[in-house]
């Protein structure tokens, strides 16, 4: 039974809210629950709305008070029951309202733990200065330096060329958890706490970090986890590149598989940057573009203005799409399209580049596991090659079909 | 703020202009002024695994032929990389500087420095089966030298590097 069914909400009521955030957010405000990451957009004079209803008046009283404000009607008994049907509302008249199990299920998993004001000095202003002026030196270094440029090749870095694809799969794995971890740790500085989960975009694993506790403070505060993923690539990438920059100027001498490792590192995190600006697979640029623009929810939207393009829109789809904020259905007409030349250029990679890669990997895989003998040296590389390489096309087809059976 | 800010300007700035003033080295070393000899390029199919069977390569140390499809990256190894993995490092277009045990230190030294110049085109490693010297190799070329002669190596590099990649660039 949902939380709106089992009220008994009337004009007369008076409602005990749940702790609720209330931040401007361009034109309107964000209302909403950060402990459950449950948000959703009013307009202002919902806002006068509800701070009626903090303070325990009956919702006539808040309607009289809202439409006092608008100069016109304004129904809060029908905003009452949205409150309680997202799980913000206590009770009502004294009668508690339980949470429904997928409400209570979104209040966990938000990890806190460190104290902002240890990590503040990372994402303080002069340190955004310095990510910045790092990735314009590596830009810099990259067009005036050719031969500092990373190929594929450099994820080979050792001599055995298995277990370079089995070391660089792990070291990409590292450096993707500090990647989330420094999400993590920026919100912690402004003050709230992130969830990590295992994901997919459309046909990449992906670790993901649930910044949307972030909703609950002001726009300016947001930029920064938003961002810390990418300062932390840079600062990797600046480092790895130093290395080899200084390495190929003679000013230090370190062991050769030192300089092969921070060619592979560059490779890695220049992958890893290229990849945010992939907005259309909801990167961390994608995060920052929606903040920039003031969109709520620019993805949904926009794939409902395809959907809708394509004239395969169902009924519920176009109610939900007419309900969206103005200013995420007017981005939503470019970045649909912005989004479908995204998945065709993602399709033509999966054509292009991803079925013949698994196909050669696989090739091998097999030749070798044939022509070595049964337990041998190549025989266990083949075997740690074709698990890594399983791995990556297995993670998003398990993702997908879980994604599938949760609807 | 801004004191603390300009901390961090002076050693960017200076990363920023080492990169900006720097100029790439120009190749005009024509193949046949290069040292070395040309060596007929064999059929060069994929095998499976390091050491299996295949005919037998037609150089010291091989310029094409049958290769695994793993390859390794430019650099400098210190362990001698097996043939049917040098075959694939010439494939894309690298050159292989390999050197014997008894090379003076010196003289390795100086291979490093190469090696250095070179990040994205030159792999070097040390080759058991040549007592002394250097041997550099690119996709049907060979050239055997008793001493790290820098400027032959880097005419060879200038010359062939990047010139063969899964087939001719020009």
């Amino acid at each position: 039974m949902s939380n709106s069914a089992q009220a008994n909400v009337t004009r007369e009521s008076r409602l005990a809210l749940q702790p609720i955030s209330v931040v401007e957010h361009g034109d309107a405000f964000l209302v909403g629950d950060p402990a459950r990451s449950a948000f959703f957009a009013v307009p202002e004079v919902g806002v006068v709305a509800l701070r009626a209803l903090q303070s325990g008046a009956r919702i006539a009283d808040a309607e009289t008070a809202a439409e006092a404000y608008a100069g016109q009607h304004v129904d809060v008994l029908d905003f009452a029951e949205v409150l309680v049907a997202a799980g913000l509302v206590e009770s009502v008249d004294g009668r508690p309202i339980a949470l429904d199990s997928a409400s209570a299920d979104a209040t966990g998993g938000f990890i806190e733990g460190v104290r902002p004001e240890l990590v503040r000095p990372f994402f303080s202003r002069p340190a955004w200065c310095l990510y910045a002026l790092l990735l314009a030196a590596c830009l810099i270094a990259f067009a005036r330096r050719p031969e500092l440029r990373p190929t594929f090749e450099a994820i080979f870095f050792l001599a055995d060329p298995a277990a370079s694809v089995v070391a660089g799969a792990v070291i990409g794995l590292l450096l993707g958890v500090c990647h989330e971890a420094c999400h993590w740790l920026a919100a912690r500085a402004s003050g709230v706490g992130a969830r990590f989960s295992v994901s997919r975009r459309l046909f990449l694993p992906v670790l993901e970090t649930d910044l949307s506790q972030l909703w609950a403070v002001p726009r300016s505060q947001r930029w920064s986890p938003f961002l810390a993923g990418m300062a932390f690539d840079t600062v990797v990438l600046g480092a790895a590149l130093g290395v080899r920059l200084a390495w190929n100027e003679g000013l230090i001498d370190p062991p050769p598989l030192a300089v092969r490792l921070a060619g592979a590192v560059v490779l890695l995190q220049v992958i890893a940057l290229a990849f945010q600006t992939l907005v259309f697979l909801r990167t961390d640029l994608y995060a920052v573009l929606v903040t920039a623009l003031g969109c709520f929810n620019l993805y949904r939207v926009s794939a409902l203005v395809l959907r809708r393009r394509l004239r395969v829109l169902r009924p519920a789809e176009a109610a939900e799409l007419a309900a969206a904020h103005p200013r995420d259905r007017r981005v939503a007409n470019w970045f649909a399209a912005l989004s479908l030349l995204g998945v065709a250029a993602a399709a033509w990679m999966f054509v292009v580049w991803f079925v013949p890669a698994t196909v050669i990997t696989a090739g091998w895989l097999f030749a070798s596991l044939g022509g070595a003998p049964l337990g041998s040296t190549s025989f266990w590389q083949a075997l740690a090659l074709g698990s890594v390489a399983g791995l990556q096309a297995i993670v998003p087809l398990v993702i997908f079909t879980r994604e599938r059976l949760r609807g | 703020m801004i004191a603390r800010l300009r901390l961090f300007v002076p050693p960017l700035l200076i990363v920023a202009c080492l990169a900006v003033l720097w100029k790439a080295p120009v190749r005009n070393v024509r193949p046949r002024d290069a040292p070395g000899r040309p060596v007929a390029v064999l059929p060069s199919p994929h095998i499976p695994v390091i050491g299996a069977h295949h005919p037998p390569y037609n150089s010291v140390p091989p310029t094409s032929g049958p290769h695994v499809p793993q390859t390794v990256a430019p650099g400098v190894y210190t362990q001698p990389l097996a043939e049917e993995i040098q075959v694939h490092v010439l494939e894309h277009g690298h050159v292989l500087i390999q050197y014997g045990a008894g090379l003076p230190p010196g003289q390795l030294s100086e291979l490093r420095t190469v090696a250095r110049r070179h990040p994205r085109d030159v792999v070097l490693a040390p080759y058991p089966p040549i007592d002394r010297g250097v041997a550099l190799t690119s996709w049907g070329r060979v050239a055997r030298l008793t001493t790290a002669d820098e400027r032959q190596i880097e005419a060879f590099i200038a010359a062939f590097a990047g010139r063969y990649v899964h087939g001719w660039t020009g």
